[in-house]
């Protein structure tokens, strides 16, 4: 900040300068006053002799006497000249110029004395370097007659000068001293009641602003608008100050809160971890159970089956049609029973994870198709089916678990079959890309589009399903899990109205599927 | 293949042991049965004439695999081994562990004389479906 711009000198320079306005005003005015007084005094007393010889129309016994007439006007007054008509003094304050001519006296100017042309003058004059008031008045002997006197009176005026010198050197004197006062005072009054507080707010500030939060103004005892001030500072100061400490304790409590929701955290996590390990280990404990227990549900199932099958046979004996029929059919519940308990054991162990495939390499996927066909064609003897083939010459062979892709393309087949009244189930393998395509087409009802993600889960069985009886509902979602454990997909396409057509690819190389028995 | 083959079958359970006993009698095979695995390794010397040997895995005492060891050591590559199981997602360990084929239980009849060709002319057979 510069001075020009402070504070101090807006205020001190305009009262300043109304100041020397106001004071060289009253300045010049008293001034003036005494100066015309002074001139006012001094032609008085210089138009005396003039007078007093106008009111004795004349006559000059009214101012024979010098000292008189000294006296009357004044110190100052130098001389008094009366002259006639012949340009004789008559007389002379200075006895010396008495009968003197005018013209004999250098100190006059003839041209003054004027008895044609009468003129009262009255002006300065300078005479040895000293400056002289002259009063000239011509006087005459009547009223309104002619003029037969001249009066002359001299003034000094320097000591009249150097008085108003004087009054004016008090004047000017006494604005700049005021002046100068006034430029003290103001400068004190700014020192203590503005710079020194607001300074110390300034500095105060700073601190502020650098963190230190205890800094106060102490001892405010003013009320004027610093005070205010120093008071808003404190104050706010103050509220800043407990601000932050409510900031700071709020920080500490959402710091404890903080760890006290991270510990709940980590212990919820724990709790988590432990119930999903206890799920896991239950349901791993429930897998390995149905495995075991899929397993020994199997084991009658040898000799029902295949003792039924015996006698049937003839093997242990002759038959009669009954007594085979009966058993055949003992033979095809089981084999059914095998079949629903061979489903669980699979989905129990893919929902385990636990499935392993049985690798193989150089499969050869139309030798697996042919006795699904033939499957088919049994499936569908007694409905107008046609079973049709579009196996590509040449497939290339591929690794994977022989039984399983028999699994799946038996799955799918006797879903066409069981589901088409009428038409034609085709069965299709062909290369595509790095894979081969493997594909059952029929001429059934069609799966709705809701449906089409439902047929793959688990002990889902649409309506269509369920209306056409016998099934786990597991077929299809083992099969597409089967699929994927090759590297592969299952997916249908299909509209309702316009049959289904469900698609299997199988990679020809997959690397994770290497035989374990080469 | 030469007549009179002399099959083994080592199984606790006697219904199975009666299915494929007979199932190979149909084959023309000579059948000698052991229930208990703790005979076999008082007697190796009932291995001397035997073609084939059918094991089941689960078995109390000894299991199929530690049968299966005292076989291999007495009869080496000569004879083929084949694990009978209801266990079919054992297939991967008894091919790994050296068996020449499986057969699960229940074991379909109407493939077992294919099967049991198969298998005495050297072709393994993993039948677990």
């Amino acid at each position: 900040m510069r001075f020009l711009e402070s504070l101090y000198f807006k205020i001190s320079f305009f009262v300043i300068v109304i100041q020397i306005m106001v004071m060289s005003g009253i300045g010049i005015v008293y001034y003036n006053s005494f100066s015309n007084q002074l001139d006012a005094a001094l032609k008085e007393r210089i138009e005396i002799p003039a007078k007093l010889l106008e009111s004795s129309r004349g006559r000059l016994v009214s101012i024979q006497d010098r000292e008189a007439v000294r006296v009357q006007v004044g110190e100052n007054v130098t001389d008094v000249l009366v002259v006639n008509k012949n340009g004789t003094v008559l007389f002379s304050l200075q006895p010396e110029l008495s009968g003197k001519k005018v013209a004999a006296v250098s100190t006059l100017d003839a041209s003054w004395f004027d008895f044609e042309n009468p003129q009262t003058i009255f002006q300065e004059v300078t005479e040895n370097e000293e400056p002289y008031l002259i009063s000239i008045t011509p006087i005459g002997s009547t009223v309104g007659g002619e003029i037969t006197l001249f009066v002359y009176a001299k003034a000094g005026t320097a000591v009249t000068r150097a008085q108003k010198a004087q009054v004016a050197q008090l004047v000017i004197g006494s604005t700049v001293i005021t002046v100068i006062a006034t430029y003290m005072i103001l400068f004190f009054l700014f020192y203590t009641q503005v710079f020194k507080r607001v300074g110390q707010v300034v500095s105060m500030l700073r601190q502020v602003g650098e963190g230190n939060l205890n800094v106060r103004i102490p001892d405010i005892r003013a009320n004027d608008e610093i005070s205010t001030l120093q008071r808003q500072f404190n104050s706010m100061v103050e509220k800043r100050s407990q601000t932050e400490t409510t900031i700071s304790e709020l920080n500490k409590n959402l710091q404890t809160l903080n760890e006290g929701l991270e510990q709940r955290v980590i212990e919820r996590t724990h709790e988590l971890n432990l119930a999903k390990e206890e799920a896991e280990r239950s349901n791993s404990v429930k897998s390995q159970f149905l495995a075991s227990m899929s397993h020994e549900l199997r084991t009658p199932l040898n000799a029902i089956i295949n003792l039924s099958q015996f006698v049937s046979r003839g093997v242990m004996g002759e038959v009669n049609e009954e007594q085979k029929e009966s058993l055949d059919l003992v033979v095809s519940s089981g084999q059914h029973l095998l079949n629903l308990i061979n489903d669980v054991l699979d989905i129990s162990k893919i929902e385990a994870g636990a499935l392993k495939l049985f690798v193989e390499s150089e499969i050869n996927v139309s030798d697996v198709l042919q006795p699904i066909i033939a499957t088919a064609q049994s499936l569908v003897h007694n409905k107008p089916i046609e079973i049709v083939t579009e196996i590509e010459a040449d497939l290339p062979e591929i690794t994977g678990d022989k039984r399983r892709i028999a699994q799946i393309m038996l799955n799918l087949v006797s879903n066409a079959c069981k589901f088409t009244e009428t038409g034609q189930v085709t069965i299709g393998a062909k290369v595509q890309d790095s894979s081969i395509l493997l594909s059952v087409t029929d001429t059934g009802p069609g799966i709705a589009a809701d449906d089409r993600q439902a047929i793959f889960e688990t002990f889902r069985q649409t309506e269509t399903g369920l209306k056409s009886g016998a099934g786990t509902g597991l077929g299809l979602p083992i099969s597409q899990r089967l699929a994927e454990a090759h590297g592969g997909r299952l997916w249908v396409e299909s509209e309702v109205g316009q049959g289904a057509t469900f698609y299997v690819s199988l990679p020809i190389q997959v690397e994770t599927l290497t035989p374990t028995l080469l | 293949m030469k007549q009179n083959i002399h099959a083994l079958i080592i199984d606790d359970n006697r219904t199975d042991q009666m299915i494929l006993s007979r199932l190979l009698s149909l084959e023309g095979v000579q059948v000698s049965q052991i229930f208990n695995p703790a005979e076999l390794e008082a007697n190796l010397q009932v291995l001397d004439d035997v073609d084939i040997v059918f094991v089941d895995l689960e078995m109390p005492n000894l299991n199929g695999y530690e049968v299966f060891q005292i076989l291999k050591q007495y009869l080496g590559d000569a004879v083929p081994l084949v694990a009978c199981t209801v266990h079919t997602s054992e297939v991967n360990t008894v091919r790994d562990l050296g068996f020449n084929s499986f057969l699960g239980k229940p074991l379909k009849s109407n493939q077992f004389s294919a099967q049991f060709h198969a298998i005495m002319e050297g072709k393994p057979v993993w039948e677990f479906k």
